[in-house]
């Protein structure tokens, strides 16, 4: 339940709210070098890591490092698409995830939690714009 | 319904339903005969003049269908009529007398109209409907007529007749304008076929009818139609399946010998009259009736010739074991799987002998059929001609030959039209039996395969790897992915170019490619690595059982045993009971309205039948699992809901279907809607699953609870605590702090199945997602939700009565530790008196010399709450292991 609390989607959740995501999620260890999702896969659960780094990679490019705290799957849940990038461990990583249901149901019941979704994806969105222009 | 005549929901209660009775249909009944020496019995449904050859084992089992007993009693009794059957067999042939509407709940009600449209090239009219009573007066005469040795006296005729009419014959048959009327061959044979030959027909099926009343049994209907717009008449002799081999040859013969007798006592006659029209007509008809009993004794029509053949060769369905040893042959010959078929070198010699008869007699019939298009072609082009000639006035107007012209060219039009509509119906039949690659333009499969959470991720990487190479081999494209507590196999399996029947096969063998890894992965982690929990419960249990008085001692140990042996089975078969698959097949909006009514059928309801779920497996399912209520009433849903959604294909672009026992739901129509989302579906199998089997313990468990404030022992009091030894007193602390932990462990457990009560709430209420717009629809969608929605229902209120229970045991616990610490704390700083310290030594004598032996010294209070705690322990946990399998 620490964890939650200091994962910044999660800042300013009640004690009550994170213990039930606590409730909700599974723990996930990866090795380094380890595939934690696949491009092409078929989305399940949204990840958030609680220890250790990761790389976005896509097409063997890394494209995004992300850091404890940071979250990862939504996309596919939001579009029930195919996972659009492989995340590729680049320490012992641990993770918490959120399947399906239990995400959009987090989704639905909490603003909180939406505001950070989407000033994220909103910060994802400005650095690949970015990225493109240059 | 667009499954016809199959009644799925009494399959259901057959196979699913262990306390589902059948009962025969009273409008049927079974007839034992010795036909031929050897005993035979025909069910005989007489109402609807259904008449069944079944063998004895059939037999057995349709007389024990009275409605009071079950299958497994149907099945212990026949048993000892015979050893052979197996219950599976005894459910195989009571679904099979449920499909064929011969099971009381099942028999539909058949209402008949005189006038009846069979098929679209089939018009019956129904003119006596029991000839054996409207008929009596004219039976009672025949009966006196018929000898036997008339028989051969018709044959003598026949043959002479057609002797004479040879020549007559084969210059008829290769001249058809010998029958022209006004010019018209055309009209010549709608005059000759419908009016001439009318009392001819008539006579055939009143022979048939004859001769069935002679024999001993009862011709029922007698009537007339059109087939293919030619005229005929029938007569139901189905009655004479009571009768010898020998009785009903002579039955069928009785019609053809009539018209050929008929046939050749007009060629006598036309010998005494002059030649002109009368001697014509007289031959004409004469022809008429040899050929008619030529196609009559066509061996793959079923007319009377084919019945006769089938008799003689004592082959019934004969028509239908030549056609599956031709498709056999032909798959052969392609290199394509062959069925095994078991069947003795002579009947198989027959067989391939009708066989090769049918095809050539099916090429011949081709050739006339074609011959006679054109014959009657070139006359309905002469009628055109002449009528366009008469319309542009270029020839002069006459009454009579525009009609004969019209009438030609109308009937001309009328069989081509049946030609036609019998290609159309033929064509679309062909199509319907083999789906074929460009109706199916992309087929997936996700399979789903539950894991313990609490599994080593080591473990969970095993089965993913395990996973892929079940997919490699079954696709070449495909995802697995592992997010606990699932591992999900996405298989893209593109565009199909098979049959339907090679579908189900690949069905089945990919789901049991993924289910046999699966039960073997699940056998293999069941253990304390998987399930935490299960190691404490089972050692506390075991130090409850060692408590008990000696002489019950080694009774409580093997209920410890007993029961973790139990709960290990269970949580085997719970995540086995999870695994599921779900199919898309997409089809265009056109193919999915044209083939559906028979891709469900065909699916669904004819793999009932097999579900073969290995070892106790299907038996969980059915008990602890779906709940026989559950599927009848799922079942009836479907049923309900399919008469909307087949009669609004416009609305409904893709139809769901939900096999419960196999965990398999297909989407067919447009699913690339819905494909994107079919890949979280596990939790459907998974949530259901566990939301049952916790909702059956659940209520044990509660019950077990309940009957502690039942009970007549009664918690130790705080007097009765001061009294006991300082030996029973220790153990007594022993054992309530042990309680204590239990109680966090239940309590932590009760946290676990609110979420996970939670989670599957979360998950039905995702459901809904998967049909995200109001312009798309998906069939038999909604009895699945509704199904999931009810079991949810039922959990939580069961879970709320459980907690309810548990906390208010868990208070009398919270009154006992204390008294029992402070008794303990005040004896350990009382000063003792020498009577005091010289009794607690001797306990500590007794105690070692006795094995075990705090507990003979208990109280009787004191032994009969360590028995309702062990008890009680034994269900709570039950619970507690399971809360285990998903969070």
């Amino acid at each position: 339940m620490e964890i939650f609390g200091s994962v910044p989607l999660f800042r300013g959740l009640e004690a009550s709210e994170l213990r039930a995501i606590a409730n909700l999620s599974k723990e996930m260890t990866f090795r380094e070098g380890e595939t934690i999702v696949r491009e092409g896969d078929a989305g399940l659960g949204f990840y958030v890591i609680t220890e250790g780094e990761a790389v976005v990679k896509r097409r063997n490019k890394t494209v995004a490092k992300l850091q404890r705290g940071s979250f990862f799957g939504e996309m596919a849940l939001f579009d029930d698409q195919p996972r659009s990038a492989d995340v590729v461990a680049t320490e012992p990583t641990r993770c918490l995830v959120l399947l399906r249901w239990n995400f959009w149901a987090l989704v639905f019941k909490n603003r909180k939690v939406v505001r950070g979704l989407l000033k994220e994806m909103a910060r994802r969105l400005r650095a690949g714009n970015e990225a493109t222009s240059n | 319904m667009a499954i016809e005549s199959r009644d799925v929901s009494a399959i259901y209660e057959i196979l699913y339903n262990p306390a589902y009775r059948p009962r025969a249909s009273p409008s049927a009944h079974v007839e034992e005969l010795t036909v031929d020496g050897q005993p035979s019995f025909v069910l005989m449904k007489e109402a609807e003049a259904e008449y069944y050859d079944i063998d004895a084992k059939t037999n057995t089992v349709w007389r024990l269908l009275d409605g009071k007993k079950t299958i497994q009693e149907i099945f212990n009794q026949a048993k000892k009529t015979d050893e052979t059957l197996t219950e599976k067999e005894v459910k195989e042939i009571v679904v099979s007398l449920a499909d064929e509407g011969i099971i009381e709940s099942t028999e539909a009600k058949v209402r008949r109209s005189r006038v009846e449209l069979a098929s679209a090239f089939q018009l019956d009219i129904h003119i006596l409907k029991d000839s054996s009573k409207s008929l009596a007066g004219l039976f009672r005469i025949t009966r006196s007529l018929i000898r036997r040795e008339e028989l051969p006296i018709a044959l003598a005729v026949a043959a002479l007749g057609f002797v004479l009419f040879y020549s007559s014959f084969l210059h008829i048959f290769a001249d058809p304008s010998v029958f022209q009327v006004a010019g018209s061959t055309v009209l010549g044979f709608f005059f000759f076929e419908l009016l001439v030959m009318l009392p001819v027909y008539a006579v055939h099926e009143l022979a048939h009818a004859a001769v069935c009343d002679y024999c001993g049994a009862k011709p029922r209907e007698i009537g007339t139609g059109l087939y293919y717009l030619a005229p005929y008449f029938y007569c139901d002799t189905s009655d004479s399946w009571r009768l010898s081999r020998r009785a009903r040859i002579m039955i069928s013969l009785a019609g053809p010998l009539s018209t050929v007798t008929i046939s050749a006592l007009l060629v006598f006659w036309s010998y005494f009259v002059p030649a002109g029209t009368e001697q014509n007509i007289l031959r004409v008809a004469a022809f008429f009736g040899y050929y008619g009993s030529l196609i009559n004794f066509s061996p793959v029509i079923e007319t009377d010739g084919y019945y006769i053949l089938a008799d003689i060769l004592n082959i019934p369905n004969l028509r239908d074991e030549a056609f599956s040893y031709i498709k056999r042959t032909f798959r052969r010959a392609f290199g394509r799987p062959v069925p095994a078929v078991r069947q003795s070198a002579r009947r198989v010699r027959i067989i391939a002998f009708y066989s090769a008869i049918s095809v050539l007699w099916l090429a011949y019939f081709a050739y006339t059929t074609l011959w006679l298009v054109f014959i009657y072609g070139r006359d309905t082009y002469s009628a055109v001609l002449n009528l366009a000639l008469t319309l542009g006035r270029v020839r002069a107007f006459d009454l009579t030959s525009v009609g004969v012209n019209v009438a030609t060219i109308s009937y001309f039009g009328l069989f081509m039209v049946g030609f036609v509509v019998m290609g159309i119906v033929a064509s679309r039949n062909i199509r319907m039996r083999g789906v074929r690659l460009e109706t199916i333009h992309d087929k997936r499969v996700s399979a789903f395969l539950p894991f313990p959470s609490s599994l080593q991720r080591s473990g969970s990487s095993d089965l993913a790897a395990r996973a892929k190479k079940v997919a490699a081999a079954n696709a070449h494209s495909y995802s697995v992915t592992v997010e606990p507590p699932l591992c999900v196999a996405a298989l893209k399996l593109g565009r199909v170019d098979q049959s339907l029947e090679d579908m189900r096969g690949e069905m089945r063998r990919i789901e049991q490619s993924f289910r046999s890894l699966h039960r073997e992965f699940i056998l293999g982690h069941r253990g304390p690595d998987a399930f935490p929990t299960r190691k404490a419960m089972a050692e506390n249990l075991i130090r409850l059982a060692r408590q008990f008085p000696q002489a019950e001692r080694r009774r409580a140990a093997s209920a410890v045993s007993h029961f973790l042996r139990r709960q290990d089975s269970n949580l085997g078969n719970l995540l086995q009971s999870a695994f599921g698959t779900v199919w898309t097949l997409e089809l265009s909006p056109g193919d999915y309205t044209r083939i559906k009514n028979r891709i469900f059928p065909s699916l669904i309801a004819e793999d009932i039948g097999t579900t073969d779920l290995p070892g106790e497996l299907e038996e969980f399912k059915k008990q602890m699992v779906l709940g026989s209520d559950a599927l009848a009433q799922l079942s009836s849903e479907i049923e309900e809901q399919s008469k909307e959604v087949y009669k609004k294909p416009e609305v409904y672009q893709a139809t769901a279907y939900l096999e419960p026992m196999k965990s398999r739901l297909v989407f067919v129509g447009r699913t690339e809607r819905v494909t994107g989302s079919v890949v979280w579906l596990g939790g459907l199998y998974l949530y259901q699953a566990w939301a049952s089997y916790i909702s059956t313990i659940l209520d044990d468990a509660a019950i077990r609870l309940r009957s502690i404030r039942l009970s007549r022992a009664t918690p130790l009091t705080k007097v009765q605590i001061a009294k006991l030894r300082d030996q029973e007193l220790a153990v007594l602390s022993e054992d309530v702090e042990r309680m204590e932990a239990l109680t966090k462990t239940v309590e932590g457990a009760i946290s676990k199945i609110e979420s996970t009560y939670e989670s599957a709430i979360n998950f039905n209420d995702s459901l809904d997602s998967l049909v995200s717009d109001e312009t798309f629809d998906i069939g038999l969608y909604k009895p699945i939700m509704s199904s999931n929605s009810r079991h949810l229902e039922g959990v939580r209120d069961k879970f709320e009565n459980f907690r309810s229970e548990f906390e208010r045991v868990s208070k009398r616990l919270d009154g006992l530790g204390p008294e029992v610490r402070e008794e303990l704390a005040r004896r350990a700083s009382g000063p003792k008196s020498l009577k005091g310290r010289f009794r607690g030594l001797l306990e500590a004598v007794r105690s070692s010399r006795l094995i075990g032996g705090s507990a003979s010294r208990r109280t009787p209070a004191y032994d009969a709450e360590v028995k309702q705690m062990f008890a009680t322990s034994r269900l709570v946990y039950g619970v507690v292991i399971a809360s285990d399998i998903i969070l």
